[in-house]
């Protein structure tokens, strides 16, 4: 059989989880560094409902880019990303599932979890679980989240994130990520080289560092501000545009020692007051509160 | 007699990480021997075992009945156990109380000769199956975990998720409840290789049913089964294989069916050093390298694999590839390090924080220099050596910022040396560079080179002395620098490596560093930084074997160089273990609790007898030639010297009444004792001896 294309990966995984209940999503249409970031998996991973979602989230690390010249390294790549609250009992059942259904059949390989502890400070958020290696190489990070922006998780999610251009180099037998098959006739190079040799100019060389300074300033300001009007979801887009803001500052190498620790605690504070406003939204007690006047209709 | 039975537990967990679940197997065993204790019950024997999904006890002829409890507790001395009138006290009522018996039935009894009040506490014994649901499920709670977490809409806490119990007495099941589960007869095999329930009749078939559901359960025998396979696949491969402990020990519980297969790399990528291939095998992939009989690197790496064994072909097949991946990434980040020149890392360096607020690592490096060459000096260096070592420390940091450190950080300093022989630094640079990072831990090798031991210490040095200008000196058990480490590692230098600096002007040199940078009391720091130094040259010189008052007596005069204390030290030991040394020591106790140092010791010959001019002859005939050994430092000559004078103190103290009445008889046998005593001082202070 032939392997699965790139896309026809996406589409199968995103199926799979559509099987097991999960809200397919599409990407958050904002900068992010990694499939968390996305307000369906940050913020929906606190409070007490149940929530299960799976999507693919094209992420951004400037740092990370190579000009389009190393076969590994990428500053913007996908990862398809499932949210499963509360984590089932099956969960890893589930989740070897879903290499079958791609065409891994993970009987006929070695595969290992490998300890791996998560931890974002950045956004307060750690948990425990594995790197699933599928003859040696890391294909998925899974994490059981314990806490979001400093606040306990209950239910606690499961994590899954594949990494999408692994998987498929290693279907489809290839050893650089630019010859991944997108589609019959399309390569992954022919889709994206372009763009890593142009970004990786930018991120590196271009990017304008003064306008990022002023941007990460305003973007802070408006996120308290948005904060300040009690709403957290558009809050917390401000918080992602000041995450990206640093990375593209770091990439070019324009933050000073003494400096970084102050963005890495800015961009904390405004993720854990965000989660705070987001929970005090979903929390059963704060649903109750805002109840209509006496005798009010609509 | 009761009759036994064994017994089996497993708790079923998904995959377990490697480090915890040995600690875990080694909790469980003591853990269950306590409880077992607790609950009188008796067994022949407990052993635990673990594999990645699992944790199992058992316990071989296990009692089916507790022991039944009789026994006496005591409480209060009857006098504080009724009052005047016969009533029982609060002491009596609470002690009664806690006992779980009624005040009435305490009895009293003499003991030592006073008079208490007991509880008689009896139980009969309960069937072992009425007490063992509660015993697995406390056990399986106490375990304690570096790490633990929640899952699904649970409270319980462990390493991993639990999903299984198995509880067996015999035949029976244990319902033991923990984490939401009761236990039964069901257990789990091999993840992938033996998927469905497997259900277990009674104990003694347990080991066989996770055997034929590709589960080996004992750490033992899958260690050994990996250790055959490794030495079967490098033979196959032609050479033998490098196995580190900690790699070994790791993939031992990565696997519950392990298989060992070979395969192969491209022989092209044998040019890239030899650490960065070895590092990229066993840090990411936890391969086994293969090595010749030359002891160079092949193009053959071993896995250890979980998967079926009748597949290994297959399997190695996907390895080679996601090596070829990995090595690949490694050799393009070492051939683009080559590319860049490591002045330009240094400058880079300026971006690498060091500590907060002793600035970036760049900084680091140019104090390192500076102090380098100020080491030099003091160790009495060759220029040309003094020279090397100050551009040694100069691109001691370069490689912190290139591609492959970056990668692997374990390489730094390794790849430093690489990277300067090919860029022509001269080899003495090139070694130093990898060498100042040592030695890491206790034991561990020291700098082989003159360049290598002074920028290492410098490096040191200047980290302790940093740490501490901000006032940041180890407390306790908080040591976040690891200063401690790194002060052991310069004594060591110096005692073991042939450094030779002395503490007050290495101290002096390193602080000079920070003076303009940073607000410090400059007197007030070096004071604190040596008396750290001294605390740990005292521990390590104890560690030695020398007793604590001959280190205190040569640490009270030779505090400040730390080869020549230890010297001492060795040299003063010996001797003490002599009768003549021992004796000379006891009359120098006694010489000196007399001796007024107000008197001088400018004694008047005209007036001594037989016991006193005999003395002094000795001791004038001993100070020019205990002198001349001190100027030497030849300790064992002075110390030899010392012990010969014990025949004529020992006759004048026989001989001579010190206090004699008359004033100047006195004060001049005094003088004689202070010449006596001041003859020691050169070598160590006598005074801090005991005994």
């Amino acid at each position: 059989m032939k392997p699965k294309s790139f896309q026809e990966i996406i589409l199968t995984l995103s199926e799979y989880w559509a099987d097991q209940g999960c809200v397919i999503l599409q990407p958050y249409d904002m900068e992010v560094g990694a499939g968390t970031s996305h307000p369906a998996t940050l913020l929906r991973a606190l409070g007490p409902d149940d929530w299960k979602c799976a999507y693919v989230q094209p992420s951004r690390r400037p740092a990370d880019g190579r000009y389009g010249e190393n076969p590994n390294r990428l500053q913007h790549y996908y990862q398809f990303q499932v949210l499963l609250k509360p984590s089932p009992d099956n969960v890893l059942d589930l989740y070897f599932g879903s290499l079958r259904a791609i065409g891994i059949d993970p009987a006929e390989h070695d595969v290992r979890l490998v300890e791996d502890d998560w931890e974002n400070p950045t956004v307060g958020a750690w948990g425990l679980g594995w790197e699933i290696w599928l003859n040696g190489m890391e294909c998925t990070q899974f994490t059981y989240f314990q806490q979001v922006g400093g606040f306990e998780c209950r239910p606690v999610p499961a994590e899954i994130t594949y990494g999408l251009e692994r998987l498929a180099m290693y279907i489809q037998g290839v050893d650089s990520v630019y010859d991944i098959e997108w589609v019959e006739g399309r390569s992954y190079g022919d889709v994206f080289l372009r763009n890593e040799q142009q970004y990786s100019a930018y991120n590196f060389e271009v990017a304008d560092t003064e306008m990022l300074r002023r941007n990460f300033d305003v973007f802070e300001a408006e996120c308290r501000r948005t904060l300040d009007a009690g709403l957290a979801l558009p809050a917390y887009d401000y918080v992602l545009k000041c995450s990206h803001a640093f990375n593209l500052l770091d990439a070019r190498g324009a933050i000073a020692v003494t400096e970084r620790q102050g963005f890495i605690m800015r961009v904390r504070a405004l993720a854990k007051a965000c989660c705070g406003a987001y929970i005090d939204l979903v929390s059963p007690s704060a649903e109750s509160a805002p109840s209509l006047p006496e005798g009010g209709a609509l | 007699m009761t009759g036994s039975r064994d017994l089996v537990f497993e708790i079923g967990v998904e995959e377990i990480p490697s480090g915890p679940l040995y600690a875990a197997i080694s909790q469980l065993k003591v853990l269950a021997a306590v409880a077992l204790k607790d609950a009188r019950l008796e067994y022949e024997q407990i052993d635990t075992f673990g594999a990645p999904r699992r944790l199992v006890l058992v316990v071989q002829g296990l009692s089916e009945r507790q022991n039944d409890l009789d026994m006496r507790a005591k409480g209060p001395a009857v006098r504080g156990a009724y009052d005047e009138n016969g009533e029982p006290t609060k002491a009596a009522l609470g002690f009664a109380r806690g006992k779980g018996v009624d005040v009435a039935d305490l009895v009293r009894d003499t003991e030592n000769g006073g008079e208490y009040v007991y509880a008689v506490i009896r139980a009969d014994g309960l069937p072992v199956t009425d007490v063992l649901p509660a015993l697995l499920a406390r056990l399986a709670s106490g375990i304690e975990w570096p790490k633990s977490q929640r899952w699904g809409s649970g409270d319980t806490r462990f390493i991993r998720p639990v999903r299984w119990l198995l509880a067996l007495y015999g035949a029976d099941v244990v319902p033991v409840e923990f984490a939401g589960l009761t236990a039964g007869r069901i257990t789990f095999g091999h993840r992938f290789l033996s998927p469905g329930a497997i259900e277990v009749p009674s104990v003694s078939e347990f080991f066989e049913a996770l055997r034929r559901g590709g589960v080996l359960v004992d750490a033992e025998m899958r260690a050994q089964l990996i250790r055959e396979g490794i030495v079967a696949a490098a033979t196959d491969a032609g050479g033998t294989a490098v196995v580190p402990e900690k790699v070994f020990a790791e993939v031992v519980n990565l696997v519950e069916s392990p298989s060992v297969g070979v395969g192969r790399f491209d022989p092209a990528f044998l040019r890239v050093p030899r650490e960065i291939l070895e590092t990229a095998m066993e840090s990411h992939q936890r391969y086994f390298p293969v090595q010749d009989a030359d002891g160079a690197l092949m193009d053959a790496f071993i896995v250890v694999h979980n998967g079926d064994p009748d597949r290994t072909e297959a399997i190695v097949r996907g390895h080679e590839r996601v090596i070829r991946a990995r090595l690949s990434d490694a050799a393009f980040f070492y051939d683009e390090d080559l590319k860049a020149g490591m002045e330009s890392w240094v400058e880079r360096l300026s971006t690498a924080v060091f500590q907060e607020k002793l600035g970036s690592v760049a900084d680091k490096v140019a104090r390192i220099e500076r102090l380098t060459e100020a080491l030099g000096t003091l160790h009495g260096a060759a220029p040309d050596e003094t020279s090397r070592a100050a551009r040694a420390a100069h691109l001691c940091k370069a490689d912190l910022v290139s591609h492959v450190v970056v990668e692997f950080p374990t390489l730094q300093g390794v790849m430093g040396r690489y990277y300067a022989l090919a860029s022509g630094e001269h080899e003495a640079v090139a070694q130093a560079i990898v060498e100042h990072y040592l030695p890491r831990f206790a034991g561990d090798a020291l700098p082989a080179s003159v360049a290598g031991l002074l920028v290492s210490a410098a490096d040191k040095l200047d980290t302790i002395c940093g740490i501490f200008a901000l006032g940041q000196a180890p407390t306790g058990s908080a040591d976040p620098y690891a200063l401690r480490r790194s002060i052991i590692g310069v004594l060591t230098m110096v005692l073991d490596g042939g450094l030779r600096i002395t503490l007050d002007e290495a101290v002096s040199a390193a602080l000079a560093g920070y003076q303009g940078t940073l607000d410090f009391d400059l007197e007030a720091t070096g004071a604190a930084v040596k008396a750290f130094a001294l605390g740990r040259l005292e521990i390590m010189l104890r560690d030695r074997g020398h007793e604590f008052d001959t280190v205190d007596a040569v640490l009270q005069v030779a505090a400040d160089d730390p080869a020549d204390a230890a010297r001492r030290c060795d040299a003063l030991t010996a001797a003490r273990a002599t009768a003549p040394m021992a004796d000379v020591t006891t009359a120098y106790a006694r010489a000196r609790n007399l001796g007024d140092a107000l008197l001088g010791t400018e004694y008047d010959r005209s007036i001594m007898g037989a016991a006193e001019t005999a003395l002094a002859d000795a001791i004038e005939r001993s100070e020019s030639l205990v002198a001349g050994a001190v100027a030497s430092a030849d300790w064992d000559g002075a110390l030899a010297r010392l012990a010969e004078l014990r025949g004529p103190i020992d006759t004048f103290f026989t001989d001579v009444l010190v206090m004699d009445p008359d004033e100047s008889l006195r004060a001049n046998r005094l003088r004689l004792l202070n010449r006596f005593t001041a003859l020691f001082a050169g070598v160590a202070d006598f005074s801090r001896l005991q005994g």
